[in-house]
């Protein structure tokens, strides 16, 4: 039961995560994986075009950071503690599947600085309530349980009395931005809580 | 900081006054619940932030600057309904250039500007009541995040000069991203800039930095058509004409035993060749040859600034904290100078000397009566049968050949602020938190002028006949003399030189400030947490003023005004502050600062209570009562000039072209020299306020709030420069009181007076504030409305009253003061679109120079359309504003003048029953200490791109 539990989880981290990187995982891949008998086969098939994919993107660790704010924002569970969990499991005597370590601390390597810095960040988020802070400032309530607040004064249009997307990049100077839905204007914000 | 139950107190903006912005939208959900420690303008203690102070204040945010088209931080004052009096474009004095505050039209130094809370410096200009202020255009306006005007005395608190009120200046602080701008104006000057702003936040810290160019071209009068209209239609006509001529006018004379000239008391001649040569006749009998000045001056200067502002926080500790800001402006102010007068010649009565010896001087004895002169001319010239005569000559040595052509020369003023602040912040317990700073700044002021003539060199070159005062040297530079055959009639560029020179002379002052500020809960009571701050001050300013050195030695063309002058001035202040919840529903505010000046000057203590009541939850009541001070400057135990129009009544149409009293004199512009004593006192004011606060659930906000201030011991002038010379004529009908210094040809020159604690002035009125937000269709729509009333503002000078609600108030130290400013506009933002609409109204208002004519209301109306396209260039967003300001071009009023039977005057200088009129208006024609913007229908564009 817990398998089945835990390959539903990561059937569905690794279908959004995945999708967000479709152009190197298939969805006939991932159909493929669905369709297996036996969920710890399930499993260890997600697990395998997940890491593959992140292998692919080595060098990408926004993407990395982004499929783990995406799966935190479904329920904090990450690939590596789904792999520890099955690595306790009586099906433990199955080989792990390696984590690729060659790109820890790749970032500090200088030639690679600025090549990691044009993958740029980019996350959507759901905001669920706004409220309003010191001097008319706007505090955005994500559904994850982030608070991010607006940094400057100034008019912000958004959808009044509903829950809308936004999207949360980030700038030149590392600050983070955000517009509704992708496509409004940007307001820069910070992250409270 | 556990700040028990501080939350019972939850309307957010309720007790804080109306925003005169309108960027804020509302929540969507209305929760307050987020509470952050924030000091508001005003006060030291810090409250949280659903509470937002007992005090009216007015705030101006990013949001409203960019929608009132503002290109520099002088801009924003027209929005501002409270600011009364600030003075915009300085024509004729040395403040050109700089811009400052003015809340209440309270005087230029009685509202205290801040940055971040604290002082930045002392501009290194006075007006002529020498008092001081924070030249608010030396910040760029990309730093600005909002300013917040404090409409209430506050010297309790912050000091001297909160005496109107606090503007405080809140930078963009912990911005992060990098924006760059560009805008362009059009009007009758062009301006430009280009701005950016930076910023990024790290682990424990961050920094900023913001920085602008901008420039402006000059206008002179005749680019105005309104202005040409009203004084300067024609050159015989025009208003702006100078009996100091050049070529000149010249009266005969015999020569002392020094060699120069006495005048004989005969008839005054003009030049021969006085048109010919650039002067200019009223009519072909003028007794003078003039000079035209109507672009001697730019009325709107020239000016190129660079303006960088940086700031930088660092987190050491969790208790500790480390700031700084660090700031650089230069601003150079670029105005045209015509041909200089000549003060200090040599002959006996003013003027200089031309000997019968000068190979130009074609002038003779008039056979008929000796003491008259009769002209020749160098055609009829005749060596055997002609004898010229020594003559006393009223002229300017240059005129025509460097009044607004290629050889003009420029007045070039530069003005630079370096400021440097440094502070820690350190928690002493869970709830007590210690600031302690220190601020530098120094601001400079270096002035290069052109023609400052070597006075006697000029004499002994007239005396040597090597230079040509006549109008030959212009109109007929290749005439040979007739007299001796071998001059010509041009003078040299070499000979030009020997006593044409330019001036320098530079001011500086340094004001450095220590603050000392803890703040923290004393105590519980009724289960709401008191507040507490309490701390030091240790201000510190010098100057240093350097005149000229040829003109301080009494040997340039002007008279010597004063040597060098240097000051400084300490204080040592202590002040405290609580903060007491009584109730649920009732806050009560007690505040005291002592401030020691030491010496003659003494010390000062004020106190201020404030409370607030809200008995609902949509409605508030606030109040306070206080007292505040402005002490005496460093310049006004020093000394100050300035420069000022001024009527004259005495006029050189008495016999033999003697200075006599008259009933319509001339307008002119002259020197005021005051000077300083040690013995000031502090000008003290005593003010209340009370307002009523409302915030509705639909979105519409309202405050109505009366003023009252009572502002006594103001220094000034012993007697005004006006009242000087007005009562040099009512007293014995004879003008001469030594104070006043006149040139050759009778003009006023200047007055010298002294600085008193002298006058008062007692105002009042009411600030209405009204906002509106509601959602309309796609978008959002933003009403706002703002109006100040002033009912009274009683002005004692000496032991006159005069009532300067609704009047110029030319005859006292004050601005005009027009009884009701106001505005009312909006937004209408949907999507990446907004679209802006504002009307603006200054009353009218009564000339009391003249007769009290009425000047008119100023009415105009600002349009704007702002577009934002998100990724046009790169991932940030574009952002397009073009805008009309005045959009139907409305002129300046003119300054209405009417005689003494209450008749509006004819437009021009007309001679009526032997009395001479001079027009329908005033010099300058307008009031640009009204707020009325000369420039006319200013186009903007600007465009911002965020990266």
């Amino acid at each position: 039961m817990r398998l089945a539990v835990i390959a539903g989880i990561f059937s569905v981290c690794a279908l959004v995560s995945l999708s967000l990187h479709a152009q190197q995982v298939s969805q006939e891949e991932l159909d493929g994986c669905a369709v297996l008998d036996s969920d710890r086969e399930k499993l260890r098939c997600f697990i395998a075009l997940t890491n593959r994919n992140r292998s692919e993107q080595a060098v990408s660790q926004t993407d990395s950071r982004s499929e783990r704010m995406e799966i935190d924002a479904i329920g904090d569970s990450n690939v590596e503690s789904i792999e520890e969990l099955i690595n306790a499991s009586p099906l433990a005597d199955t080989p792990p599947v390696a984590i690729d370590t060659s790109t820890l601390g790749q970032e500090q390597l200088r030639e690679n600085r600025f090549e990691q810095g044009q993958e740029e960040l980019s996350v959507l988020a759901t905001v669920q309530e706004v409220s309003e802070g010191a001097r008319g400032i706007l505090l955005f309530h994500l559904n994850n349980g982030q608070v991010w607040r607006q940094i400057e004064s100034g008019f912000f249009p958004y959808p009044r009395r509903q829950t809308f997307e936004v999207e949360i990049t980030q700038g030149v100077l590392g600050e983070y931005r955000m517009r509704v839905e992708g496509r409004g204007r940007m307001l820069r914000i910070r992250r409270l809580e | 900081m556990a700040q028990k139950k501080a939350n019972k107190f939850k309307l957010t903006a309720l007790s804080a006054g109306i925003a005169a912005s309108i960027g804020a939208a509302p929540p969507s959900i209305a929760q307050q619940d987020q509470l952050e420690q924030i000091i508001v303008t005003g006060s030291y203690v810090r409250r949280n932030s659903s509470f937002e102070g007992t005090k009216p204040v007015q705030v101006i945010d990013s949001d409203t600057i960019a929608r009132i088209g503002a290109t520099q931080t002088v801009d924003i004052l027209k929005e501002l309904t409270v600011n009364s009096g600030s003075q915009f474009y300085n024509e004729t004095n040395n403040r050109a250039g700089t811009a400052m505050f003015n809340v209440r039209n309270l005087g230029l130094g009685s509202t205290l500007t801040l940055v971040n809370g604290k002082r930045a410096g002392i501009a290194p200009v006075a007006d002529d009541t020498g008092t001081d202020w924070l030249d608010i255009n030396q910040f760029p306006i990309s730093m600005i995040e909002r300013i917040e005007v404090l409409t209430d005395g506050a010297s309790a608190t912050y000091g001297s000069q909160a005496v109107a009120g606090v503007a405080n200046i809140i930078t963009r602080k912990g911005f992060e991203g990098f924006e760059v701008s560009g805008g362009f104006n059009d009007s009758e000057i062009e301006q430009k800039d280009v701005s950016m702003a930076a910023g990024s936040a790290f682990d424990r810290g961050s920094f900023n930095i913001y920085a602008t160019y901008y420039e402006q071209d000059e206008a002179y009068r005749s680019d105005f058509d309104w202005l040409n209209k009203r004084l300067n239609p024609s050159p015989a006509e025009s208003r702006f004409l100078s009996s100091t001529g050049s070529p000149g006018t010249f009266r005969g004379a015999t020569l002392n035993a020094e060699g120069n000239a006495v005048p004989t008391g005969g008839n005054r001649v003009p030049d021969p060749d006085c048109e010919a040569a650039g002067g200019v006749l009223r009519s072909p009998t003028d007794s003078r040859c003039r000079y035209l000045f109507v672009d001697q001056v730019g009325i709107i200067s020239a000016e190129e600034r660079v303006q960088v502002f940086s700031e930088f926080e660092w987190q050491f500790s969790d208790e500790l904290r480390y700031y700084a800001e660090a700031s650089y402006s230069n601003n150079k102010v670029e105005r045209p100078s015509g041909g200089a007068t000549f003060n200090t010649g040599s002959a006996v009565g003013g003027g200089f000397t031309i000997p019968s010896s000068h190979p130009f001087n074609f002038f003779v004895s008039d056979p008929v009566n000796p003491n008259d002169i009769l002209y020749i001319g160098p055609s009829a010239w005749d060596n055997s049968i002609h004898t010229a005569v020594d003559l006393q000559a009223t002229a300017r040595p240059l005129g025509r050949e460097v009044n607004n052509t290629d050889l003009t020369q420029f007045i070039e003023r530069e003005l630079a602020y370096t400021r440097f602040m440094q502070g820690i912040e350190f928690d002493l317990s869970d709830s007590w938190t210690v600031d302690l700073s220190h601020g530098w700044a120094k601001s400079t002021r270096v002035t290069n002028a052109p023609h400052n003539y070597r006075s006697d060199v000029f004499q002994n070159l007239v005396k040597d006949g090597e230079w040509n005062p006549f109008g030959t040297r212009l109109a007929n530079p290749g005439l040979v003399s007739p007299k001796d055959g071998v001059s010509f009639a041009g003078s040299s560029d070499i000979t030009l030189a020997k006593f044409d020179t330019p001036s320098a002379s530079n001011s500086r002052i340094i004001e450095q400030v220590t603050d000392l500020v803890a703040t923290g809960d004393l105590f519980e009571f009724n289960d709401n947490m008191i507040g507490a701050a309490f701390g030091a001050q240790y201000r510190d300013v010098e100057i240093d003023i350097f005149g000229d050195s040829l003109s301080s030695a009494g040997e340039s063309n002007e008279s010597s005004l004063s040597g060098p002058v240097k000051g400084t001035q300490d204080a040592f202040a202590v002040f405290g502050e609580v903060v007491v919840p009584l109730s649920d529903t009732f806050e009560l505010q007690l505040a005291g600062r002592f401030e020691d000046y030491g010496g003659s000057i003494g010390d000062t203590t004020d106190p201020k209570v404030a409370f607030e009541y809200r008995p609902m939850e949509w409605l508030g009541f606030r109040g306070s009562w206080g007292t505040s001070f402005q002490a005496p400057t460093v310049r006004q135990t020093a000394s100050a000039t300035s420069s000022a129009f001024i009527d004259d009544p005495a006029s050189p149409t008495g016999p033999g072209g003697s200075l006599q009293c008259v009933s319509a004199g001339l307008n002119n512009n002259i020197t005021v020299s005051v000077q300083g004593s040690p013995n000031l006192q502090p000008q003290e004011s005593e003010n209340y306020n009370f307002g009523v606060v409302f915030q509705f659930d639909n979105g519409l906000d309202a405050s109505l709030d009366f003023f009252n201030f009572d502002y006594e011991d103001l220094i000034a002038q012993s007697e005004g420069a006006q009242a000087i010379v007005d009562n040099d004529c009512l007293g014995d009908g004879i003008p001469n009181d030594p104070r006043i210094v006149r040139d050759a040809g009778g003009q006023l020159r200047q007055v010298n007076t002294e600085f008193v604690n002298i006058g008062s002035v007692e105002t009042s009125g009411m600030d209405l504030n009204l906002r509106y937000t509601t959602d309309l269709g796609p978008g959002t729509l933003f009403l706002d409305a703002a109006a100040t009333f002033v009912q009274d503002f009683d002005v004692t000078d000496g032991a006159v009253s005069f009532d300067g609600a609704g009047s110029r108030n030319f005859r006292n130290n004050f601005s005009t003061m027009p009884e009701l400013r106001g505005h009312i506009g909006g937004t209408y933002a949907w999507g990446n679109h907004s679209l802006t609409g504002k009307f603006r109204y200054i009353d009218e208002y009564k000339n009391d120079q003249s007769n009290n004519g009425v000047v008119s209301a100023f009415e105009t109306f600002d349009v704007q359309y702002n577009l934002v396209i998100p990724e046009l260039l790169g991932d940030g967003d574009s952002s397009i504003t073009l805008g009309l300001n005045n959009a139907f071009d409305e002129d300046p009023p003119r300054l209405t003048r009417l005689d003494a039977n209450g008749n509006e005057l004819p437009p021009f200088r007309a001679n009526s029953g032997g009395v001479i009129y001079d027009g329908a208006s005033d010099r300058p024609g307008y009031d640009d200490r009204a707020g009325h913007d000369l420039r006319g229908r200013i186009f903007y564009v600007k465009f911002t791109q965020d990266f």
